[in-house]
């Protein structure tokens, strides 16, 4: 098959992640598997302790040394360079990542402050990363294919842009700054790691339409990791929803948040606030994440779970299976309630 | 398993005062415990140092210059000994030089005794004589030589020690004293006579330290008795210690004073008394126990390299510093390498403990840190 | 915009100048008895004649000295500062800027050697020990760290000396060999000279590597596990670029920052460095002054070294402000 006809750009399977730590071992990420295609925006939404960050790492290679990968996962990653490589089987040091990262393969952080040394000037970053990447541009070249990048994502003044320091910009500016330094190599894949948390609300919203807006122009394939359910509807095609390092549901974003297939993604889409609901009590979820250490057994989500049944929930693990319109979901009572020919749409919703 | 012992220690750890953590966590600092009964027996050692000379500091031999050291032994070619001995000083003269060399001799053999006689001394205005070690007959014995007057290393370094470790203190205490009144009045007027003492510190720093006693020590009359230089020396290091240590105080507590906990301890309602002393005081004066360790370290050099060179504490009150400017010639420590290296062992191990007690004491108060 | 920061910064220096001069004059002038007086025993001693105090009065006022306080100070530092007058020395009964002249230049080498020397150490050896933390290289560091206050340098130069008269035949002391000393120069004479320095800079330098060593080690450390590393690492940077280029930059801020501080402690041990390894260069002769109460050589010593603490002071401010832009603009 011609490489370019294969919609798939990553593949990720059967991750499994632990991390040594003091009290013991933490099981970050279990079984997780998805596939990311080309021209798609994924988003990953769950919260502290889901695991995200974790796949994020993996997917970079930039994972702490504290973390074990077991050997039977696999990151598949579709190189334009190397071809079809597995992302895990390479080693930390490996010249390979140095040309895929920043490169092939993007990321926009969370901080935009954090995320840029206050001794560069703009222009700097910028011919660091063409200089790494696309080697052989003079310094006017490397102006104009910078100044147009900042334009694009919506900088009032490039080239004034160029001449100043990160700590001179706002958090918003920042945010684009680094989503055009991001963007200037045109890498194929781009994680978003909770871009606009750190934004205001206002400002928040421009990014998400400058993303969705860059992602069309560029056909570019974006994992959009985010806590927040709100955020990730407005701009995710498909969307994941992890908890304790594992996967509980996927889907078409719309179809997940009008039909959950999951108590835990009913509950997230529950605790929305939506317009409608003032004046009334906001709705949070029963009981809190359990501790890393003391990881619950069967179904991670069973403490907490409205609908736990009580003699499979705590014993089994449950599998991950498919339902309609490229549904997934792994939970035993949709399982039970689906066999008895229950329509699948009914249980959780409100 | 290990979790069911957990919950029981977790709560006891919850209702322990921030002092008995503390010194919990300092006990179990294996290098701060070492330290610390290191420099308390260092302390000992100079406070009995009377009891635990074998001859008089100052009382020169002349039968033994330069001596070697003479260690102590129960076993020789001679056979087995209950009683501990050493081996006798003889002296001949150097064939070109003409000078006296004291070697030991083999064929002696010297008994110790304890608990026995010797010089006379007081402790605490009881005059005693007894000492724990001497030589059989009152001869004289030497465990780590002699110095060219034929002085004994080993009594001297007691008396040394003594006075090295107190002048330590009393700097120390002064410099802090010192930084609390100065401090204290630059806090409480504020306004321009803060700014004022702030920017003669900040001068008085430029000056580099050793040169700067050097010329206030340089000051003292010749005729100035021992003690009063002893005295007027304390009064320097303190004069000259305290900014720093001021500084460190004023610096903290402005920093301790808009950390977030004042602020929700206020808007709580606690009263200022409460404040202080529940919230701010426990933090702040472990920084200032710190600094108070780490000061020692400064001021002990500083005497010492002030007695080395003759600008401090002058004989007979006996210091390392002083000890050490036996070894200002060359051919003495050549000869007799114990005279450098014995005082220079005691400054190296007293140092040392007081650098690794403050840092056994900085980790144990350090909020932050997971002792588990 | 860089120009009035570094006027500022040296104004600032000017002003912390004359104030260190006065308390430098208060030092000269606190030990008992003045030049006169001094000048009259000398003059007088040996000889039958009685000295009255009307004599030191005479000679006094003879050499200008009985002005007040104030008025001599402003004699010295005018003198100092028109003429380059230190004035007298006694001891060597010579104007004291002859002395400085001709040592000077030794002093210099080695504040300088050693500063040099004590960053191009400590830097690497802080990366690298911040780099394999917790290895055995790291611990290592760390323990010079407390060895290298526990060791003062002037103890360090005596055991040294110790070790290197018994074994070697290695000329110590002094900044060259007998045959050397008076010759004029030339390249023997310069590797000579070399060789002599190389246990005064090991000793000088020695707590300051540790110092620093630490310091790098420890804001290095702080340094690598920022955001801002991490988002150079999935940019593609390459590593050894990448630590120099981010971390460690950021790193070096308070080491620059201390430059004064270091050259401070450098002179502070200096002096006795000097007495012990027989160095003919401004800080062994300041405590010969101190000894001989000869102050105006002393002061003009001290005043000296308090000049170069200074301007290395205002030097560190300005090359801290190039190097980190926030200062720069603020």
């Amino acid at each position: 098959m011609n490489r370019d006809q294969n919609p798939t750009l990553l593949q990720v399977k059967n991750l499994t992640v632990c991390f040594r730590a003091h009290g013991g071992t933490i099981l970050a990420v279990n079984d997780l598997s998805f596939d990311l295609n080309k021209n798609q925006i994924l988003g990953i939404v769950g919260e502290s302790g889901s695991g995200k960050s974790v796949t994020m790492q993996n997917i970079l290679g930039i994972l702490p040394k504290n973390g074990i990968v077991d050997p039977n996962s696999q990151i598949k990653f579709n190189s334009s360079r190397y071809g079809e490589i597995d992302l895990l089987k390479l080693k930390p040091k490996e010249k390979k990542w140095f040309k895929l990262r920043g490169s092939e393969i993007g990321i926009i952080f969370q901080e935009p402050s954090a995320v840029l040394s206050p001794i560069y000037k703009i222009f700097a970053y910028f011919k660091e990363v063409i200089d790494l990447h696309l080697p052989g541009k003079s310094k006017t070249e490397i102006e104009q294919m910078a100044a147009d990048m900042l334009a694009k994502v919506g900088i009032p003044n490039p080239s004034q842009c160029l001449a100043q320091y990160p700590f001179e910009l706002s958090g918003g500016m920042k945010q684009r700054v680094l989503i055009a330094l991001t963007l200037v190599t045109r890498p194929k894949l781009i994680i978003a790691d909770e871009p606009t948390t750190a934004l205001d609300v206002t400002v928040q919203a421009q990014i998400l339409r400058l993303l969705k807006k860059l992602q069309q122009e560029f056909e570019l394939s974006i994992i959009f990791i985010s806590h927040n359910l709100g955020v990730i509807r407005q701009i995710a095609d498909q969307v994941l929803v992890m908890y304790l390092g594992e996967a509980m549901e996927l889907g078409l974003t719309e179809d997940v948040i009008n039909r959950p297939l999951h108590p835990y993604t009913s509950l997230l889409v529950k605790a929305i606030p939506h317009f409608k609901s003032k004046g009334n009590p906001l709705v949070t979820m029963p009981g809190s994440i359990p501790n890393p250490l003391e990881r619950p057994t069967g179904c991670p989500f069973h403490p907490r779970c409205p609908f736990v049944l009580n003699d499979v929930c705590s014993k089994q693990h449950p599998a991950f299976i498919n339902y309609e319109n490229g549904r997934k979901s792994r939970c035993f009572y949709l399982e039970k309630h689906k066999s008895r020919g229950v329509p699948v749409e009914t249980h959780f919703r409100n | 398993m290990a979790k069911k012992n957990k919950p029981i220690d977790a709560q006891k750890i919850h209702t322990t005062t921030y002092w008995k953590l503390v010194w919990i966590h300092f006990k179990k600092h294996k290098a701060g415990k070492f330290g610390f009964y290191t420099l308390l027996f260092m302390a000992l050692c100079g406070i009995f140092a009377d009891f635990l000379a074998p001859v008089h500091p100052q009382a020169r031999d002349s039968l033994a210059i330069l001596a070697p050291a003479q260690l102590p032994h129960f076993f020789d070619s001679k056979g087995f000994s209950l009683r501990p001995f050493v081996y006798g000083i003889k002296t001949k003269r150097d064939p070109i030089t003409l000078r006296p060399i004291a070697t030991l001799d083999k064929s002696k053999r010297v008994y110790l005794q304890f608990f026995s006689h010797g010089f006379k001394y007081t402790l605490l205005g009881i005059p005693l004589d007894v000492h724990l070690i001497t030589g059989e007959n009152g001869q004289k014995i030497h465990f780590l030589g002699t110095d060219e007057f034929g002085r004994d290393l080993f009594s001297r370094l007691l008396y040394a020690t003594k006075t090295s470790l107190s002048i330590g203190v009393l700097g120390v205490l002064t410099a802090f004293v010192l930084a609390l009144i100065i401090g204290g009045i630059s806090g409480y007027f504020g306004g321009i006579i803060d700014y004022l003492i702030q920017r003669f510190t900040e001068i008085i720093r430029v000056i580099p330290v050793i040169p700067l006693y050097m010329g206030l020590a340089a000051a003292f009359p010749k005729d100035w008795s021992s003690s009063k230089i002893y005295f007027a020396i304390t009064i320097i290091l303190g004069l000259i210690g305290w900014p720093t240590l001021s500084r460190r105080i004023r610096s903290q507590f402005l920093s301790l004073k808009n950390e977030d906990y004042v602020l929700a301890a206020t808007v709580a309602g606690a009263s200022s008394y409460r404040i202080i002393s529940r919230h701010l005081l426990p933090s702040f004066i472990s920084y200032i126990i710190i600094d108070l360790v780490i000061s020692f370290p400064y001021m002990i050099l500083s005497e010492t390299a002030l007695s080395f060179i003759g600008l401090g504490l002058r004989p007979p009150v006996l210091s390392w510093g002083v000890l050490l400017q036996s070894a200002q010639r060359i051919e003495v420590i050549v000869h007799s390498p114990l005279l450098l290296f014995a005082p220079a062992f005691c400054i190296f191990v007293a140092i040392l403990s007081f650098v690794i007690i403050g840092d056994a004491l900085r980790d144990a108060a350090d909020p932050y840190k997971t002792h588990y | 915009m860089m120009l009035r920061f570094i006027l500022q910064r040296f104004i600032g220096m000017v002003i912390t100048l004359f104030i260190v001069s006065i308390l430098v004059f208060i030092i000269m002038q606190l030990p008992p008895g003045d030049f006169a007086d001094r000048y009259a025993f000398r003059k007088f001693s040996g000889g039958s004649v009685n000295i009255t105090q009307q004599d030191i009065e005479n000679i006094r006022k003879q050499l200008g000295l009985d002005k007040p306080q104030w008025q001599l100070y402003l004699d010295w530092i005018g003198g100092i500062v028109t003429r380059l007058d230190f004035g007298t020395s006694f001891a060597y009964q010579t104007p004291v800027i002859r002395i400085i002249k001709k040592h000077l230049g030794y002093t210099l080498i080695l504040i300088f050697g050693s500063l040099l020397l004590v960053y191009l150490i400590a830097i690497p050896l802080g990366m690298l020990a911040a780099l394999k933390r917790g290895s055995f290289f790291d611990y290592f560091i760390s323990l010079t760290g407390y060895a290298g206050l526990a060791i003062p340098p002037f103890l360090f130069a005596l055991i040294l000396l110790y070790f290197l008269s018994k074994y070697t035949d290695f000329s110590i002391g002094g900044f060259f060999s007998d045959q050397f000393r008076d010759a004029p120069w030339t390249w023997a004479k310069l590797l000579d000279l070399g060789k002599h320095l190389i246990v005064p800079l090991i000793v000088l330098t020695w707590p300051n590597i540790a110092l620093q060593a630490q310091t790098i080690r420890a804001t290095m450390s702080d340094e690598i596990n920022r955001p801002y590393v991490t988002a150079a690492i999935a940019r593609g940077v390459p590593w050894w670029k990448l630590w120099l280029k981010y971390p460690l930059r950021l790193a070096i801020n308070p080491v620059i920052g201390t430059i004064g501080f270091d050259v401070n402690r450098i002179f502070s041990d200096l002096p006795i460095v000097a007495i012990v390894l027989n160095l003919p260069e401004l800080g062994q002769f300041l405590i010969n002054a101190y000894l001989d109460l000869d102050m105006y050589l002393a002061g003009a010593i001290l005043l000296i070294l308090c000049f170069i603490i200074v301007f290395m002071n205002f030097v560190s401010d300005v090359l801290l402000a190039c190097l980190d832009p926030r200062i720069k603009l603020e």
